[in-house]
């Protein structure tokens, strides 16, 4: 036996005994469902192939190994851009997402009580009969997870096939404040700087942000940064100590809901130390405050009266309301009022889930344009978010109940005539009226029909509003109990939603299926499906067309087109129609590169042109507006309204914002007053209640906690409490204790001196578990421009669980 | 008026003196209750306590600041201050590296205890604290043994957020899963164990690497003094490894390869 033969000999016996091991493992005793095949050397017929990460909204690439069918290994993709061949802990575990044992892989509808295994074809005819016959008492419920393909063959179903504005994402739980926030400053929405300001600036403010852990990737790029060398000034805004502070030179710790204060406080010093940037605001900025009765445009208001209203925010009243020292508030205000230091600031849920989220949106944009901190590599107000396509599908595609693709809106008559005309439609098919935005929705599904609860079918495609609604007990629950109402979910696995559902449609994800996303930065990305999904399990897209096509042969006149033709008709290169419709045949064609050219069209008109699908194909995504060159090459744009780089900005104009509200191509700096929260801590419920996320899982933990690496790092929820309310409640690390609100309750172990460290009278929670549910306890009192609930604050109490848990910790063995 | 000041200094001397001594029995005074309710876990036995003077206690509680002059620290012994049983790296470089099939076999597979396939990051094999890359700098930045326990030296450049890739296998959590029985964690994924081994030109030419060599700029970090023995260089007093070693572009997914069409 030669060496090699004895090596490759041994390696299989090591491979046939790690297997058994990893197989009794993972089954804990129970048979293997699936078959498992064996762990073992290969590399030679892994084929690579490049794919954004499934995760979160910074738009990693990655590089994704597939052997025999199945996804083996992945690395980050040294070609992109965004990562530079870096990934974090979720990124490198994606493949797992795949291979939970409980992946749903056949559609089950529930009989007698009891989710029962179905046909497609039976899943399809169900939904299309109830649509058919209660068309408008139908919703669809999405995510900023569908891909673009996905979400706008849902937008034309819903808005243009069934005249129906009853479509809302999840996102709207996410980023809809920073939407209204651009919207109202600028005029139009989404970032005008990029990812490439982290490379760039001197100063990063992360404004209620913890991308430490929330955007791991985006953190490096800064803090290694400074790693190698290079100076760098880190301040963390916040209202508890994470990861994040601890790679900052500056905490400045406010109390909840007191942001504005301190945005206004820099405002404040910016004027009162006459070290604004006068020539910005002259030429590029006017001036608002809220009108009455309020709308999103506001009032005009003059320069004077702006620096008015900022008189009261002195450094000392701002640490009055704040907490946050004066000098503190001085030194930001020295920071922004230096012309020579580039800024940028960050952030994400803190800001968006927000009661006043547009109005501290607006505030950190007016705190960027009166310092001149924009236009400028290194200087931007940024926005992040948090799932992968929350750009792409939800504020591109417009996939919101006011929305049409490409920034067009349905109250619109205009808009919705050239939506018509590229969609081939009769005249005045599309309603003018925006549809229920998701607390509306899921309110009127929970309402008894006699009451007013017009919602009566709702298909949850991509996300698990079970988990991710507030307060659940109102929103969620309610409907499960109320006859005639009927809850469909596509999904993965059998999530908190789809438990309760009353139809489950087994779904493909990530490499399982061709997609597009757009992430935080206008970067729309491209991948091919690499590995087929389990069982029946099925596209979103394939879907949502099925569907429409079964409306289509029940004669419902929507699904057809002017000319008579399904809405969804798909040609091949021949001009022959494919039959997409049918499973066996959905991937004769790239439905994607159809779906994608058509929306393509919708682009141009607000200047968020994208290039044609082959040029996604070929790069690691492109940053919107992409510009045709001379030469046929496709250019993207990293910075836009700035004359240097963007494409649209005319000549000679320096900086212009092309879609300003006054239409004078200027943007707007907003005076909004701070004010209290709507519900703060009192005698009954005399703790503030954050809740959020953990680095090791992703949005309601779905995938992640079935990722063994994930799921061990970091196996459940907790309760982050500081040491001295503790002593005084008398709980010790790891017990357990009842939180509660006005609205509900759950029982938690607590954490002391953990991950996050909150202070006195603030307690933390994350939303990831599934069988932790902090929704049943948060308040769903919402933004009113943004709809978007405020998950970040709520009054709470909590008290120990009397009987008093037995089981030592674990020791931590090295 | 000179007098005075002296009694005013005699009498600053004794209240400084009794605030400094106060101090310490105020450190020293607190009961293991107080320590719990701010955020300390329970007691518990030491886990091996064979051969230290904590033997005589069932229960360990928290020591005092002299306390701490003379006792080891630490949940786990391996992080125990033993000065015998740290190994510095470098203290050999010429002994004789023994290579066996067995000993690369046993070292393949001890690696693979905490990776998910070859590639990814491996996850920590012991407790940390929350946060901060100093501390895992520390035994990682040059590598040492512990207690018989091998802390590899970092194999990629210096990066400061050293959780956003490795995460604790078991948690930093000290508390257990509550229900894991309502969720069980059953995942069928299975990764790739190795690359397979390519062959070297003819006998005796110094083998190709076998792996991606992107992010492992430092080959001693699995193949240095402190490497499992298995995998451990003959030749440790050479540095320049890329000079004889051929890296593979096919493996690390370079453009110039020819794996993948969208590369061209």
């Amino acid at each position: 036996m030669d060496r090699r033969t004895f090596l490759k000999a041994s390696a299989m016996a090591a491979a046939t005994t790690a297997a058994a091991r990893l197989a009794n493992a993972q089954s804990s005793g129970q048979p293997a469902a699936l078959p498992v095949p064996t762990r073992r050397a290969g590399g030679d017929s892994i084929t690579w192939d490049k794919a954004p990460c499934r995760f979160c909204g910074t738009g990693c690439h990655l590089q994704v190994g597939v052997e025999n069918g199945r996804v083996v290994a992945v690395a980050g993709d040294p070609l992109a851009e965004v990562n530079k061949g870096l990934a974090c802990v979720k990124g490198y575990h994606v493949g797992s997402i795949l291979y939970g044992r409980d992946r749903l892989t056949t559609p089950m509808l529930r009989k007698n009580g009891k989710l029962t295994p179905i046909s497609w074809d039976e899943a399809i005819n169900t939904i299309a009969n109830r649509i058919k016959d209660d068309p408008k008492g139908f919703a669809l419920y999405g995510s900023g997870q569908w891909t673009i393909p996905e979400g706008y063959a849902a937008q034309k179903f819903m808005k243009g096939g069934l005249a129906n504005n009853h479509i809302d994402p999840n996102a709207r739980l996410c980023m809809s404040s920073a939407v209204t926030g651009f919207m109202s400053t600028y005029g139009v929405d989404e970032p005008a700087g990029t990812f490439t300001d982290l490379d760039q600036c001197d100063v990063l403010i992360m404004w209620g942000n913890n991308p430490a852990e929330m955007h791991p990737v985006l953190f490096s790029r800064v803090v290694d940064r400074r790693a190698r060398g290079e100076k760098i000034t880190l301040i963390d805004i916040g209202t508890r100590r994470t990861r994040t502070t601890d790679h900052c030179q500056h905490y400045m710790e406010f109390n909840p809901n007191s942001d504005l204060a301190i945005a206004l406080g820099i405002m404040h010093l910016l004027i009162k130390n006459n070290t604004y940037d006068k020539e910005f605001v002259e030429k590029y900025c006017n001036f608002r405050a809220n009108s009455t009765p309020p709308t999103l445009n506001g009032k005009s208001i003059t320069f004077d009266e702006y620096k008015k209203s900022l008189e009261e925010y002195t450094p000392e009243r701002v640490e009055e309301i704040s907490g946050v020292s004066a000098n503190d508030i001085r030194l930001l205000g020295d920071l922004f009022g230096n012309k020579d230091l580039r800024i940028t600031s960050l952030w994400c849920m803190g800001m968006n889930q927000h009661t006043r989220g547009t109005a501290i949106n607006n505030l950190v944009h007016g705190v960027h344009l009166l310092s001149g901190k924009f236009g400028k590599p290194g200087s931007a107000p940024t926005s992040l978010t948090g799932q992968p396509s929350a750009c792409g599908t939800v504020r591109e595609v417009g996939t919101l109940s006011h929305g049409l693709p490409g920034g067009l809106v349905v109250n619109n008559e205009a808009h919705r005539k050239t939506t018509e005309e590229i969609w081939n439609l009769p005249a005045g098919r599309i309603h003018p009226t925006p549809g229920y935005h998701t607390v509306e929705m899921w309110e009127k599904f929970s309402t008894p029909q006699n009451q007013g609860g017009d919602i009566n079918t709702l298909w949850v495609q991509v996300t698990n509003p079970g988990q991710t609604l507030p307060n659940l007990n109102k929103l969620f629950y309610p409907s499960r109990k109320i006859d005639g109402k009927f809850l469909i979910v596509s999904d993965v696995y059998l999530t908190a939603t789809a438990k309760h559902a009353d139809l489950v449609l087994p779904s493909a994800m990530w490499v399982e299926k061709n997609g597009m996303y757009g992430n935080s930065e206008r970067r729309t990305q491209q991948w091919f499906k690499r590995v087929d999904p389990p069982g029946q399990a099925r596209d979103d897209c394939w879907q949502t067309i099925a569907v429409a096509r079964r409306l289509f042969e029940l004669g419902v006149e929507g699904m057809k087109d002017k000319d008579g033709n399904f809405i969804f008709s798909i040609k091949d290169a021949q001009g022959r129609e494919v039959p997409v419709w049918r499973w066996q045949n959905y991937y004769d064609v790239n439905v994607d590169r159809h779906l994608f050219e058509e929306y393509r069209k919708f682009t141009g008109f607000k200047h968020k042109n994208l290039a044609p699908y082959d040029e996604y194909v070929k790069a690691r995504g492109l940053r919107w507006p992409v510009v045709e060159q001379k030469d046929g090459s496709w250019r993207e744009t990293q910075f836009r309204f700035a004359e240097f780089d963007d494409p649209f900005v005319e000549k000679g104009a320096g900086i212009q914002f092309y879609h300003s509200v006054t239409d004078d191509n200027r943007a707007l700096i907003w005076f909004h007053p701070w004010e209290p929260a709507p519900e703060v801590p009192d005698a009954e419920y005399p703790f503030w209640l954050c809740t959020g996320r953990v680095l090791e899982h992703w949005h309601s933990g779905t995938m992640t906690m079935r990722v063994p690496e994930l799921r061990n790092a970091m196996p459940q929820a907790y309760i982050e409490v500081h040491p001295e309310d503790a002593h005084v409640l008398g709980i010790a690390n790891g017990e357990e204790v009842i939180v509660e609100s006005r609205r509900g309750q759950i029982k938690l172990p607590v954490w002391i001196n953990g991950r996050g460290k909150p202070p006195r009278g603030s307690m933390f929670v994350p939303f990831f578990d599934e069988r932790l549910l902090i929704n049943e306890v948060t308040l769903e009192a919402y933004d009113p421009w943004s709809k978007q609930p405020d998950y970040k604050k709520c009054a709470v109490r909590i008290r120990k669980v009397a009987t008093t848990r037995t089981t030592a910790p674990k020791t931590k063995e090295g | 008026m000179l007098k005075n000041n002296r009694s005013l200094h005699i009498f600053l001397a004794i209240v400084i003196g009794l605030a400094a001594i106060g101090y310490i029995v105020g450190t020293r005074d607190h009961t293991y209750d107080q320590l719990a309710l701010a955020g300390y876990t329970q007691p518990q036995p030491a886990p091996d306590a064979s051969d230290d003077e904590q033997n005589d206690q069932a229960i360990r509680t928290a020591p005092s600041y002299r306390e701490i002059m003379n006792k080891p620290l630490g949940a786990y012994n391996s992080s125990r201050n033993d000065l015998q049983r740290l190994s510095a790296p470098g203290s050999d470089l010429f002994a004789e590296v023994e290579r066996t099939p067995e000993l690369y076999e046993a070292a393949l597979a001890d690696r693979a205890q905490n990776r998910a396939y070859a590639g990814a990051p491996p996850t920590i094999p012991h407790a940390i604290r929350e946060t901060g890359a100093a501390e895992c700098i520390a035994c990682h930045g040059t590598g040492m043994t512990i207690d018989g326990k091998l802390a590899t030296p970092i194999s990629h450049e210096y990066m400061t957020n050293c959780t956003q890739c490795h995460v604790v296998s078991g948690g930093s959590m000290p508390i257990p899963e509550l229900y894991a029985e309502d969720f069980p964690l059953d995942n069928a994924f299975v990764g790739l164990e190795r690359f397979s081994l390519p062959s070297p030109a003819y006998d005796g030419a110094p083998p190709p690497i076998p792996h991606p060599t992107r992010m492992r700029t430092e080959c001693t970090s699995c193949h240095g003094l402190t490497a499992r023995p298995g995998l451990r260089t003959t030749h440790p007093w050479r540095s320049q490894c890329v000079q004889c070693h051929a890296p593979s572009a096919t493996l690390d997914l370079r453009p110039d390869s020819d794996l993948n069409p969208f590369w061209q």
